[in-house]
């Protein structure tokens, strides 16, 4: 598990050990508005971010997920200025208050913003942020596309369907660009729901033309392609698919739902992911699809996954023990506690910003075109 | 390894099969030339081979069609895959994943190849096409010819026995195309690939080909020696029409073959150069353009002066900047720095041309596109004409009489993309022609083109510059510039580098030099015209 | 279930500190006797206990307090009720109970029966005479009926100051002139509210308060309300000195009852070495972050 003494050769880490680890500091945070600790999950995150994250385009994605966290705390302070319950001691912005009818009694419109309760619901925006930061980054560690490209074969052709739908995106902006420029051609620069007609339809075409030039050249490559298997094996597939999923359902309701019986939660549900998970294995092997180059799975994904585990255990450690450690003291006011295992734990999940390979060198591009020099003439 | 037999294809509510009874064969390592008009049937020929007709395409096909032992009725294109490999003419428009290496890997992942396999051919494959230093890079960046070429490993590296690609090098510049022949022609000669393809540019391919299958007028198809059916087939480049025209038998396919039969020509006094017509007056001065985008330098301090008269080429390899000036001359596209300024006459008076509003400055300067089918958005032909009579507010029926010069026969009530290439170009060449600008600049029109096609365009443009017009032609086709050209601008890296005669300037270089220019040279002659002029009759 | 669950989270338009103004007497541990007071339910695994808190308490919470019990809030929502002398143990009041273990709150008006709460435990202003009932479990209803009160003999002419004038609501006591936070925190015996103004407050509250009171047989005399404890209502001033300390002791015993737990509750330090030591982990982790990102922009520039 510990760090080898020579550092590891660059290569990248399985995208799916960097989203088990990012899942695990998201549930740490889950039931916390400790802002201590729900800043120093964010402090490990970007830590890890910025030490581990690769070349591609998505890991510049992780500043966007902070301005979203940034949002959403600013609105969560909107909401509670305008309908939050607002408790507490020292007036800091007094606000008159909307008579609501009394079958809307126990909704508050406006009133005076206390202290106490504009702290409360600041760091429940806060532990959202956290998490949704969290989930960024996954998504600047793991390139999406690699992730995709690890599913088993029987998901693998949604794979592909994905990464398709992710490049005509761009595609779909460029036509549109072309033939707005196109129109200005015709002496047409209308704008507004004239216009539209105009844009579409060649825009229409032109993807058309594109999705029928690919979708056959798939054809070509092999996509699609499936092995003989028996009609039992098929039905058998096609079962345990079903089943899981259903079993899926019941397990699921039975979780959440206290009044059914206890059998029917998790057993169920283990069972009900179990048949799923057989179901895909057997699915997969009707499809003949190799993956080239797969990202291998050794101590550093094993790590990385581990320290995302570590901080969930621990945070649930305490909980147990002292729940209260986890919140802020609102009524009244007060310092939070500093619980030192869910410290600890959230820590141990910024190891692999230190123990795993670093992300391999950028990909060369293109050779640029370099800048001309005016003596080439031509001959 | 390919067998056709008896094959008719139609489809449904066309009035005749696209193709009728075609038996062909095709041999293990044989590289087979399909050639055609515009519209005759090739892509369909190549697509029963693939087995996209009629699985993908619908259709009947009657007849049998085999390759490598396996019929087409009971395999699908995906059935074939390890057999049949397939290159299209849009590269990126076929391309399944983001980088080099991912896109070469595709194909095997799906044939379900082992992991050490696989990581073995990419490397190979990555050697055969000489992209090695671009293994990791954003296939979007690459280069047209790199694309291309890569789109040629992606079925390689499945080790295909048969490789089908369909005009490969129409949307690449000269050296874009000499790398991606030059690759298909080693597959045929080190790896025993049967290949398959069709290609409008006749004349780069003609020479390497074992056997030539020539797609006539209603789907009647022959196979045959090159020298042998090209004696007459219905397209043919300037070196087979030059061969033709001397009596050359047997026919010379290759620019060296010609050289030597056309010896004596060479020792012919060398004839004078024909006197340069003289230039009419400055219809548009652009000077200093310089356009950017982002951070790339497109255009940099460009000076150009368009004269009546004058049809002339703008050359040079793909994002030298050709298409940015033209937009930049039209004043629709971004322009960073400079002026274009609209000359009336002798006079000094001019008009600014960029500050005009879009439906003013088309009268002055007009511009087709690379994508031209992207200005129409109506659903008849009749319908654009139309509305081309009324955004340029000339007389109804202005449109209607422009476009049966241009391309006669095409009905009112045909929509637009039902039409062939050629006569598209013909649709919108006639649509910005109804506002009558001075000056036309056309990019890339020859793309899809064939001989004929490449004809009328160069009589249309031709009558253009008569009338006392200016016409600008960005193109890649060296045949075309030799032909129709008057002058002859070549951008690189978004500057001017040569600018003059065409003669002058094409005759000098290696990679714009026409083929009949190669085959006389010293003499100054540039078309299968000159020659017939110069020597009278043939020897 | 969960719609329940939300509404008995308070709608907190009154503050809990502020229901202790109308705890000026010691709880009976019975039904109250006469309108004088709210009768407080509370009912259990543990077993039911019926007290009274007299006088009137400005909200249910309040009334559960001058009633003598000790109170725990969850954490994260303190408007919610969490344990109630302790009980339940086994949540640790940090998030909302679940919807078949919590305190289901229920009001009945005299003589009426018991009805679920749609207001919160802080927000239901329980009139003098009615009921509150806390029942533990799914949100059943107490199993005890209401209290069925007459109006109690009256002792003196005076008009109610003691309920009236410290009425805490921000709504309502913006017809004071003292600030509604000086109103609440510190009952009247400091703020020596002048008797003109008490009587203002009190006709303004009397709309209010009369159809609560008239329907009752024994109300006859609407203005007549005086608390057992009060030993003359005659001077509004004077009332206000043992209501004064005797809240002011209970809110500070509530006000300290939390801190203390959490102070010993082993996590580290006062609240001053809480916050550096919290400061400085945070700071030393985002300099981390910094020279990390630094670290590497330069190794990505100098390649």
């Amino acid at each position: 598990m510990a760090g080898p003494l020579t550092p590891p050769l660059p290569r990248a880490v399985h995208p799916a050990a960097w989203w088990l680890w990012a899942i695990g500091l998201a549930v740490a945070v889950s039931t916390v508005t400790n802002p201590f600790l729900l800043l120093t999950a964010l402090s490990v995150a970007a830590l890890v971010v910025l030490s581990r994250r690769g070349s591609s385009p998505w890991a510049r994605s992780f500043r966007l997920y902070l301005w979203l966290g940034g949002f959403i705390v600013g609105v969560r302070a909107v909401l509670h200025v305008l309908v939050g319950l607002k408790f507490g001691e020292p007036v800091i912005l007094p606000l008159p208050e909307v008579s609501l009818p009394s079958w809307a009694a126990g909704i508050n419109l406006l009133g005076d913003v206390r202290l106490d309760g504009l702290v409360g619901a600041l760091t429940e925006g806060l532990r959202l942020a956290v998490m949704i930061a969290c989930i960024g980054a996954a998504n600047s560690l793991a390139n999406p596309k690699r992730l995709l490209r690890s599913l088993p074969g029987a998901l693998s052709e949604i794979g592909s369907a994905v990464v398709v739908t992710i490049s005509v995106a761009p595609q779909l902006a460029e036509s549109v660009q072309r033939v707005m420029r196109a129109r200005a051609l015709r002496g047409d620069t209308a704008r507004g729901i004239r216009a539209v007609p105009r844009v579409a339809l060649p825009v229409l075409e032109d993807t058309l033309d594109r999705s029928l030039m690919l979708a056959s050249a798939m054809d070509s490559r092999g996509y699609g392609r499936r092995r003989e298997v028996a009609p039992g094996r098929r039905a058998l597939t096609a079962a345990c698919t079903l089943g899981g999923l259903l079993a899926s359902a019941v397990g699921t309701y039975g979780v959440l739902d206290a009044t059914t019986p206890g059998w029917m939660g998790l057993p169920v549900l283990a069972a009900g992911v179990a048949l799923s998970l057989l179901g895909i294995w057997l699915g997969g092997a009707a499809n003949a699809r190799t993956t080239y180059r797969p990202d291998p799975w050794r101590a550093a994904e094993w790590l990385t996954v581990g320290c995302g585990a570590a901080a969930a255990v621990a945070v649930q450690l305490v909980r147990r023990s002292d729940a209260a450690a986890l919140g802020v003291p609102l009524d009244p006011l007060g310092v939070p506690a500093l619980p030192l295992l869910a410290l600890a734990g959230l820590l141990v999940a910024a190891l692999p910003a230190f123990l795993t390979p670093e992300p391999p060198p950028p990909a060369p591009r293109s050779v640029a075109r370099p800048r001309p020099v005016a003596t080439e003439v031509h001959p | 390894m390919i067998e056709l037999d008896r094959v008719s294809v139609s489809f449904e509510g066309a009035t005749e099969p696209v193709l009728r009874d075609v038996s062909l064969r095709v041999d293990e390592g044989e590289l087979a030339l399909v050639v055609g008009r515009t519209g005759s049937g090739k892509s369909t020929l190549l697509g029963a081979i693939t087995g996209h007709v009629p699985h993908f395409t619908g259709g009947t096909l009657a007849g049998s069609v085999r390759v490598a032992g396996r019929d087409t009725r009971e395999h699908r294109p995906r059935d074939l895959a390890d057999v049949v490999g397939v290159v299209g003419q849009d590269p990126l428009a076929g391309f399944v994943t983001d980088t080099v290496e991912e896109e070469l890997a595709y194909g095997m992942e799906q044939l379900g190849l082992g992991a050490s396999t696989m990581r073995k051919r990419v490397e190979e494959t990555l050697d055969v096409l000489g992209i090695a230093d671009l293994r990791g890079a954003a296939l979007r960046e690459l280069s047209g010819g790199q694309q291309q070429r890569v789109a040629i490993g992606s079925v390689l590296t499945t080790h295909p026995k048969v490789i089908v690609l369909d005009e490969p090098t129409s949307a690449l510049d000269p050296t874009g195309a000499e790398d991606v022949l030059a690759t298909i022609t080693r597959l045929v000669h080190d790896l025993a690939v049967t290949v398959v393809v069709a290609e409008h540019r006749i004349e780069r391919v003609l020479q390497y080909a074992d056997t030539l299958v020539h797609v006539g007028a209603h789907g009647v198809v022959t196979q045959g020696d090159p020298a042998q059916v090209m004696l007459t087939a219905d397209v043919a480049p300037p070196v087979v029409e030059l061969g033709r025209w001397a009596g050359w038998s047997p026919l010379p396919l290759s620019v060296r073959d010609a050289r030597r039969r056309a010896a004596p020509w060479r020792s012919l006094p060398t004839a004078p150069r024909p006197p340069v017509a003289a230039p009419g007056h400055a219809l548009l001065d652009a000077r200093r353009v310089t356009v950017t985008h982002g951070t790339v330098v497109a255009v940099a301090e460009v000076d150009l002066s368009l004269r009546a008269g004058e049809v002339t080429a703008l050359m040079g390899r793909n994002g030298a900047g050709k298409s940015s000036l033209l937009w930049a001359l039209q004043g629709s596209g971004p322009m960073r720095s400079g002026s274009v300024r609209r000359r009336h006459g002798t006079t000094s008076d001019a008009t600014d041309v960029r500050a005009l509003d879009a439906a003013e400055r088309r009268r002055h300067v007009g511009l087709v596109p690379q994508s031209a089918a992207d200005l129409l958005y109506l659903d008849t032909v009749g319908a654009e004409c139309a509305q081309a009579d009324r955004e340029s507010g000339r007389d109804p029926g202005t449109c209607r009489s422009l476009l049966d010069d241009l391309a006669p026969g095409i009905p009112d009530d045909r929509h637009p993309r039902d039409l062939s290439e050629g006569q598209r170009l013909a649709v919108v060449l006639a649509v910005q022609l109804t506002a009558d600008p001075p000056v036309l600049l056309l990019d890339e029109p020859t793309r899809g083109l064939d001989y004929a096609g490449k004809a009328a365009l160069r009589r249309a443009l031709r009558r253009l510059v008569e009338r006392g017009r200016s016409v600008v032609v960005s193109t890649h086709d060296v045949e075309f510039v030799a032909e129709s050209a008057d002058r002859v601008v070549v951008m690189a890296a978004g500057e001017v580098v040569a600018d003059g005669p065409t003669a002058d300037v094409v005759v000098a270089s290696p990679a714009f030099a026409p083929q009949v220019a190669k085959i006389t040279s010293p003499q100054p002659w540039l078309t299968v015209d000159d020659v017939r002029y110069a020597v009278g009759e043939p020897s | 279930m969960l719609l329940r669950r939300l509404l008995s989270l308070a709608a907190a338009t009154a503050v809990g500190a502020a229901a202790l103004t109308g705890a000026a007497a010691p709880a009976q541990a019975a039904a109250c006797s006469s309108t004088s007071g709210v009768t407080v339910v509370v009912q259990s695994s543990n077993g039911t206990s019926v007290r009274c808190a007299s006088g009137d308490p400005g909200s249910a919470w309040g009334a559960l307090q001058s009633a003598g019990f000790s109170l725990t809030a969850v954490q994260r929502f303190p408007d919610a009720l969490c344990r109630i002398d302790g009980f339940p143990k086994s949540d640790p009041c940090v998030n909302m109970p679940p919807a078949s273990a919590y305190w289901s709150f229920w009001h009945a008006p005299n003589g009426g029966s018991w009805t679920y709460s749609q207001i919160g435990i802080k927000g239901w202003d329980p009139k003098p005479g009615s009921s509150v009932g806390f029942r533990f479990g799914s949100g059943t209803a107490p199993g005890t009926q209401p209290a069925t009160v007459s109006a109690p003999k009256p002792t003196t002419a005076a008009p109610r100051p003691t309920t009236a004038a410290p009425k805490p609501t921000p709504r309502r006591a913006t017809t004071a002139p003292n600030t509604p936070r000086s109103t609440t925190q510190a009952p009247s015996g400091r703020t020596t509210a002048p008797p003109a103004t008490s009587g203002a407050a009190g006709a303004t509250r009397a709309p209010n308060a009369a159809p609560g009171t008239t329907p009752t047989p024994g109300a006859a005399s609407p203005t007549a309300s005086p608390t057992p404890s009060t030993p003359s209502s005659a001077s509004p001033s004077a009332t206000g000195e043992p209501s004064a300390s005797a809240s002011e002791s209970s809110s500070d015993a509530v006000a300290a009852g939390p801190t203390d737990g959490r102070s010993s509750d082993g996590s580290g330090g006062s609240g001053t070495a809480r916050l550096l030591g919290g400061g400085a982990l945070l700071a030393g982790l985002a300099s981390a972050v910094a020279f990390v990102g630094l670290r590497r922009r330069q190794a990505q520039t100098s390649v």
